[in-house]
């Protein structure tokens, strides 16, 4: 499990009081348990602020799930 | 994971069964990482009030021209770090001129104490102007409608109203081309911002937060442009953050929450050094830095006395050489008639205080304790929670910003009294004394986890205990400490000891603070001197030192402990330990103690490690 999914994983258990552990990298955001637009937005600026990333906030609101955010912030990692 | 765990935890206080965990809103304290804070907040909402102790209940309404989602979850954790239990009401967006005008809103319907209004510049600005007079005027416009809605509001509901000063986006003002337009622009904002500002002095039930000037001090975007335009937020997460504090601290004001006593250490908190050690002219306070950064703290001080802040002192040294300085020294700011109460004494400092609370008659809860030492905080924060504890560490010029951060003393007015408060106390403190007995400090103490390391000194330790042995002036037995030349031939003799000993506790590490010349003789062992830095006073450590002294002494078959003291008029604080740990005086310069059977000198609260020399090539 690479670092970033770890992040990953725990700042969605903050957001959304799901345990870390029952988070996969499948995971949809759409069929996690009262997911709104306004835990996407507390999650986004966790996110950003954990790691020191800016994401395009229409390829963030593209993303279907747990992994496919795991490859945009390492991507955005790899930006100068 | 710190945050992990304490949001796990808020999480559990809000299920059926939770039981109280008073504790939880000092822990908060540590959680500093905004987004892990609104996620507290929003989880705070779920959990019952009064499992998390003794709080004042407020009803607090948050209304505002644009999406502030973080707000009201922020504000509540900062609420409630103030012990302020809130019911809090958010209005949905950009709901704030219906909130205002309709008395059957939500807003109104929930009957608040206090109504927040968050304003942000577009509601200001024209969404087409050509020149400065054409934005001057729309502007003027607005803020008029704002004015006459707050005005009306206040009047109907006899809710108190919060309105702030609002920051300009760099993007409107970039838009302007010329400097001139920009300055025009500028002055017509900052006229705004004054008009908001009058709306506290001029209508009653108002008040204004001046949170232009506050952000000045945040490194933080005033607006993510991302989030402004998908969401209407006006503000980052971080400007949410300032604004929720100094909210918190405006309804705190409202309650009457303010603090009226600070307690304050001396050394190395008004003044820089250790007065007992380095003299009244050896204090670092003045000019320069870092005296002038102590002078700053002083005028902070005195600068709350004068708005009606009780000032005490709390403070290991003797009386006499503080009453010296506060008296004589030149560049002291601070002066015996700022101060209402002192307790200037080697008693432990949370019995001091709690002596100086029966002495002024004020209770504990309205009593702010700084000092630098992380040994004294702790203390005074596991002994008497009710205590606000300012732990001033790092650089001294930081030290008045940690002070002021929490708004601890901030009140909605100050009134005449005020100026004269201080007098008053001090009248009633003088009529006062000292009461009480202390039994929890050797709980704290027995908490510590206090190791004391005792080695022999060797070529690297040996320079500092020279040293030590002439920078100490308080705990020491003797005027004229050992010089280097006579430490280093004890140091090789096998007739004699010379010991330096480390402190560690769970907070940390002291280094060397310590040490003890001796003498083998026939029957007895002789302490020629002994000294300790008064950092580490009170906590048992010389009487577990002596007790291991003891020990080696009665192995090598000494019969007796000797001690010699020279009174010296500053090391009255090393003239009780003797006596203390057991020894009788003889004459007039020494002290004994029979080693059979053995003395039982030191406390069950520290953990002895000793490094006796390895007979090497002997």
């Amino acid at each position: 499990m690479s670092e970033v999914f770890t992040g990953v994983a725990d700042l969605v258990g903050q957001v959304t009081d799901l345990p870390p552990e029952d988070i996969s990298a499948e995971a949809r955001f759409d069929a996690l348990a009262n997911w709104t637009s306004y835990d996407a937005l507390r999650l986004l600026t966790g996110i950003e602020q954990h790691f020191a990333v800016r994401l395009d906030l229409q390829e963030y609101f593209a993303i279907k799930d747990v992994g496919g955010l795991v490859t945009a912030i390492a991507a955005a990692q790899g930006k100068p | 994971m710190e945050t992990k765990e304490l949001l796990a935890r808020i999480r559990g206080l809000g299920q059926p069964d939770a039981t109280a965990d008073p504790a939880l809103l000092r822990d908060l304290g540590t959680l500093t990482d905004v987004p892990a804070l609104v996620e507290a907040g929003r989880l705070l909402a779920k959990v019952p009030a009064e499992l998390l102790g003794k709080l004042k209940p407020l009803r607090v309404a948050v209304t505002g021209t644009f999406t502030a989602a973080a707000v009201a979850p922020l504000l509540r954790v900062a609420l409630l770090r103030k012990g302020i239990a809130p019911e809090i009401h958010v209005s949905g967006f950009d709901q704030l001129a219906t909130d205002l005008s309709d008395p059957d809103s939500p807003l109104a319907s929930f009957a608040p104490q206090i109504t927040l209004c968050l304003l942000h510049d577009d509601w200001f600005v024209p969404s087409a102007w050509d020149d400065a007079e054409a934005f001057s005027t729309a502007v003027r416009g607005r803020y008029a409608m704002f004015d006459n809605l707050v005005g009306a509001f206040t009047e109907r509901s006899g809710s108190a109203v919060l309105v702030h000063t609002v920051p300009l986006s760099p993007v409107e003002m970039r838009g302007v081309v010329a400097f001139d337009g920009r300055a025009a622009l500028g002055r017509t904002w900052r006229e705004l911002n004054s008009d908001l500002l009058g709306m506290a002095l001029r209508r009653p039930g108002v008040h204004a937060l001046d949170l232009e000037a506050y952000l000045v001090d945040t490194p933080a975007r005033l607006r993510d442009e991302r989030l402004y335009r998908f969401a209407s937020s006006a503000w980052t997460p971080e400007v949410e953050a300032v604004y929720a504090a100094e909210a918190a601290n405006f309804c705190g004001a409202f309650l009457g929450l303010a603090k009226k006593v600070l307690v304050l250490d001396l050394d190395n908190t008004l003044w820089g050094g250790v007065v007992g050690d380095d003299g009244p002219s050896g204090i670092q306070i003045g000019p320069l830095y870092p005296g002038n950064a102590f002078r700053e703290m002083q005028r902070r001080a005195v600068q709350l006395r004068k708005q009606g802040v009780v000032l005490a002192l709390c403070s290991k040294n003797e009386a006499t050489i503080v009453d010296e300085v506060l008296n004589h020294h030149p560049d002291l700011v601070i002066r015996p008639d700022d101060i209402a109460a002192r307790a200037v004494n080697w008693d432990p400092k949370d019995h001091n205080i709690r002596g100086l609370a029966a002495q002024l008659n004020l209770g504990l809860d309205s009593f702010v304790f700084a000092d630098d030492s992380t040994f004294e905080t702790q203390l005074v924060r596991g002994s008497i929670p009710e205590v606000t504890v300012v732990h001033l560490d790092g650089d001294p010029a930081d030290h008045v910003t940690a002070l002021q951060r929490n708004g601890s003393f901030d009140v909605l007015t100050t009134t005449a009294t005020d100026r004269d408060r201080t007098k008053l106390y001090k009248a009633r403190a003088e009529r006062t004394e000292f009461a009480g007995s202390f039994s929890s400090v050797r709980d704290y103490l027995r908490s510590l986890e206090i190791q004391v390391s005792v080695r022999e000194a060797d070529e690297f330790s040996l320079p500092r205990l020279v040293q030590l042995g002439q920078r100490t002036n308080q705990f020491t037995m003797t005027g004229a400490s050992h010089p280097e030349s006579r430490t280093r031939e004890m140091a090789a003799s096998d007739d004699h000891l010379v010991l330096v000993f480390e402190v560690a506790d769970r907070f940390g590490a002291e280094g060397i603070v310590g040490g003890v010349w001796v003498s083998k003789h026939e029957d007895h062992w002789l302490i020629e001197n002994f000294v300790m830095s008064c950092r580490v006073f009170t906590r048992g450590v010389e009487h577990t030192v002596t007790q291991h002294i003891a020990d080696r002494a009665a192995e090598a078959g000494a019969l007796r402990l000797e001690a010699d003291f020279t009174a010296t008029g500053r090391n009255k604080a090393a003239a009780a330990f003797y006596p203390d740990a057991g020894f009788t005086r003889v004459t007039e310069n020494r002290f004994t103690l029979p080693l059979v059977p053995r003395p039982q000198i030191g406390p069950d609260w520290t953990n002895l490690v000793a490094f006796e020399r390895e007979s090497a090539d002997v």
